[in-house]
């Protein structure tokens, strides 16, 4: 058995977890540089209610069923994993390619693909269709 | 160990595009962190959840747009 004196408490369950990351951050807020496109996040938040505006569905049909709430993501701008973003995509039945294609213009946004890239990936299709 | 609730098969594929676009460029692991500042062996072997923020500026660096992105991978 682990010795485990009365007096001794964790140092999570003391504190609230909020506080301790809120001190964790500020001592590495220094060394740790976030890097983060504001304006992108921003336009994907109005995206996001754009398209429930379009479609007409609720916030809460996904809050119940994924358990993604769409008021945080879209009030605070947070920064969603892709998985998460796929799956409101999926909720409200269009494609992720679809979802960036009718965002508005942000910040160091790329309009066009590089010409090299593009037909480099054209190519490798090609060769792959040779083969099957 | 909570449950994993992500779908892994898409992250698996969209990490997939990421190699083969950086194979496409010729460049290392390597170069991609001098460049971006982004742990980029941690996200090619598919265990880390990336953010939006992450693949934007990944996207920007490949020199492909998101709309393109996923076109290729398909989602």
């Amino acid at each position: 058995m682990r010795f485990r004196p009365d007096f001794f408490i964790p140092f999570y369950r003391a504190y609230h977890f909020g506080t301790i990351k809120k001190v964790v951050h500020l001592l590495l807020c220094d060394m740790v540089k976030q890097e983060r496109n504001i304006s992108f996040l921003r336009a994907v938040a109005r995206r996001i209610r754009q398209v429930r505006e379009e479609l007409g569905a609720p916030q809460e049909k996904l809050q119940f069923e994924k358990r993604i709430f769409l008021a945080h993501i879209e009030n605070d701008e947070r920064n969603i994993s892709v998985t998460m973003l796929l799956d409101i995509c999926r909720a409200y039945g269009i494609t992720l390619a679809d979802f960036f294609r009718g965002m508005e213009p942000y910040e160091g946004a790329l309009i066009t693909s590089d010409p090299i890239i593009t037909e480099a990936l054209k190519k490798e299709e090609e060769d792959g269709k040779e083969t099957i | 160990m909570a449950k994993k609730r992500f779908d892994e098969e898409a992250l698996r594929r969209i990490v997939d595009m990421l190699i083969t676009l950086r194979e496409l460029r010729g460049e290392y692991q390597r170069d991609v962190v001098r460049a971006t500042g982004l742990n980029i062996g941690l996200i090619e072997t598919g265990r880390r959840n990336i953010t939006i923020g992450t693949l934007e500026r990944l996207c920007r660096y490949y020199g492909i747009s998101l709309v393109r992105f996923f076109e290729e991978v398909g989602l």
